[in-house]
């Protein structure tokens, strides 16, 4: 298992375009990863589900991942959210 | 936050004509047009947003939900669904054909707290199907404002 809490630097958070930037990279990935804020936690590959956390710019999210590819799984989804999940950071 | 739906404009319409994904963003923004909730602008950079960054507002199979940015004409945090009379497709991979078409608008970045998180919690629940079974406007009115009360 492996998990990092990082913050969303990106204008629009885990909404629209972001959303589903993220929830694509989370599924192709060789592990089963989930992301949290505060209390909830969901499966992060669904884009529906990454919505229902309602994250926003500022925010801080947990990604855990479990399964062989946990450690590479976790580094690549918190990259991609440090690069802004496809928008440029403001 | 349960002040903030009770106020959202919820509006929905069953069985809409629409003959391309782009004609159907533009009649699920209609009621919300027809409301007074987002400008005339609106609706076009619904459509201008896919062009430039592709279908990636279908989010699940037969479901888009097509929305812009606040500053590109919302006037009141608001909620509109049209099922269609015949599937269009977006060009997505995985979803299309599409037959459930959404459009959304918050007057702010921050408002949309907990409107579009409650739409999403509640489409993992089966809202779906449940807005695709209604026969008329009066009857998928009635499923869309189960989204008032957050999953």
């Amino acid at each position: 298992m492996s998990e990092r809490t990082v913050e969303l630097t990106n204008p629009s958070g885990l909404h629209a375009r972001p959303a589903k930037v993220f929830a694509e990279a989370a599924a192709g990935l060789d592990a089963t990863v989930t992301v949290s804020k505060g209390e909830r936690e969901v499966n992060a590959a669904s884009v529906l589900s990454v919505l229902t956390l309602d994250c926003h710019q500022g925010d801080r999210i947990t990604i855990r991942a479990e399964g062989d590819g946990a450690n590479e799984a976790v580094d690549h989804l918190v990259a991609l959210v440090d690069e802004g999940l496809g928008e440029e950071p403001t | 936050m349960t002040d903030d739906l009770d106020g959202a404009v919820l509006l929905a319409r069953a069985h809409r004509p629409a003959d391309d994904w782009k004609d159907a963003i533009h009649e699920a923004c209609a009621p919300l047009l027809d409301a007074g909730a987002i400008t005339d602008t609106y609706p076009a950079r619904c459509v201008a947003l896919v062009e430039e960054h592709g279908p990636y507002i279908v989010l699940a199979p037969g479901i888009a939900l097509a929305h812009a940015r606040p500053e590109d004409g919302v006037r009141q945090l608001a909620v509109a669904v049209v099922t269609l009379e015949d599937a269009v497709t977006f060009g997505h991979d995985d979803n299309d054909p599409v037959d459930l078409v959404f459009a959304f608008g918050s007057p702010d970045a921050d408002q949309h707290v907990g409107l579009l998180s409650s739409l999403a919690g509640h489409l993992l629940a089966g809202l779906a199907d449940r807005l695709r079974a209604a026969d008329d406007d009066a009857a998928i009115q009635r499923v869309l404002e189960e989204v008032r009360h957050v999953p």
